[in-house]
């Protein structure tokens, strides 16, 4: 239903979505390099979520269930990341190796703070077992809906044309400026941001108590979680991009193939 | 409450934590030093790696999130959440996850000094 009015538009309407590969920040060479540090993520992460959902505490809870579903998820991702490291294979799959990038992105960023608020909240709150997974199955319904009003938005917003070149909603020139220059402020940024964790972390100790700072964690990790579901709409439509035209790739020598260098869908009609 | 998520934060606590295994003077700064100095490693390669994370995975954005505004608030609600989660002491001989850094960590300067 929505692949088929997807199916429907030019490639000169997807243009804004190649930016992220023009100006070379999702370069196979880039995404192997994320893999990577996914690895290392996902298992600081499956740690994190393991001292959340430690079992001596609060055993009334059946919290296996939950921690082995996040579990199995990362054990598959890590396995995957593994196979598009390697150059040989990442080269000829580009699509499959941005499919196993966004997956990661959003095993990192929306489902493990999905299950650590939820584990956290369970210790911070008394609840019923019940009421637990009526909580945990809405906050999930709510989510996936929230995806998917992004997706149909998107695509609504697509067929107006405001992601074609000379659209006057976005302007594609200060877009790629602003692709180009995201990596280059991101290490001072992170050391000046650790101080300011540190200084935060301080201020919440002295004047919080524990309660109403695992209350804010938990807000603030289910607004990661929808967070992260805003990310993953936007990469399913460079995934199909990616899957759909080949100007969108990359060639042998590492090079971005020109505008018009072929569509899947329209070769398949002619 | 029992289980709060108790200190490891800073240099106070681990000082504290020092002379609680009976180290005097210049042998609990050092301890506490030593702690303060891995807890602000992990926080940082926590932040890192998200950022890195979220830069490089995340498709074009247009509009009013860019890519570089995303990756900063997730960096940041990540590096508070996860180092608060690495603090939790958990399973039967409470140790956390820095917890067990610090540990390996005395492990292998045990075997020089």
């Amino acid at each position: 239903m929505l692949l088929k009015r997807l199916d429907k538009l030019e490639e000169s309407d997807f243009a804004l979505f190649r930016t992220s590969f023009e100006s070379g920040r999702q370069t196979p060479d880039n995404l192997r390099n994320v893999l990577i540090l996914g690895i290392i993520g996902q298992l600081l992460s499956g740690f994190g979520i393991f001292a959340a959902a430690d079992p001596t505490m609060h055993p009334e809870y059946n919290k296996a269930i939950l921690l082995s579903i996040q579990y199995i998820l990362t054990f598959i991702l890590i396995i995957c990341s593994i196979i598009f490291s390697i150059p040989a294979v990442y080269r000829n799959y580009q699509t499959g190796q941005l499919i196993v990038v966004s997956l990661m992105l959003l095993n990192f960023i929306s489902i493990f703070p999905y299950f650590a608020a939820l584990f956290m909240l369970v210790r911070t709150v008394s609840l019923s077992e019940k009421a637990f997974f009526i909580l945990a199955i809405g906050m999930l319904l709510l989510g996936i809906s929230f995806l998917i009003a992004i997706i149909v938005r998107l695509q609504r917003s697509l067929a107006n044309g405001d992601f074609r070149r000379e659209s006057k909603k976005h302007n594609y020139e200060k877009v790629l400026k602003r692709e180009r220059s995201t990596f280059s402020k991101l290490p001072e940024f992170i050391i000046a941001a650790t101080g300011f964790v540190f200084i935060l972390e301080f201020l919440l100790e002295g004047f919080l108590s524990g309660d109403i700072e695992n209350m804010i964690f938990v807000i603030l990790f289910f607004a990661l979680f929808f967070m992260g579901m805003y990310l993953f709409a936007y990469s399913v439509i460079s995934i199909y991009c990616k899957k759909r035209f080949s100007s969108f790739n990359f060639d042998k020598e590492g090079n971005l193939q020109p505008w018009g260098s072929g569509d899947r869908k329209k070769r398949d009609i002619v | 409450m029992s289980d709060s998520i108790g200190g490891g934060l800073g240099y106070y606590s681990n000082l504290n934590e020092a002379q609680a295994q009976v180290l005097m003077g210049k042998d609990a700064h050092i301890y506490a030093a030593e702690d303060t100095a891995i807890d602000i490693a992990l926080e940082q390669a926590t932040m890192a790696v998200a950022g890195g994370i979220v830069t490089t995975g995340a498709a074009a954005l247009t509009g009013v999130a860019a890519v570089g505004a995303e990756a900063v608030t997730a960096t940041v609600i990540f590096g508070w959440g996860l180092g608060k989660l690495l603090h939790i002491e958990f399973g039967k001989t409470k140790t956390s996850a820095s917890g067990w850094v610090k540990k390996g960590f005395r492990k292998i300067k045990g075997w020089f000094f």
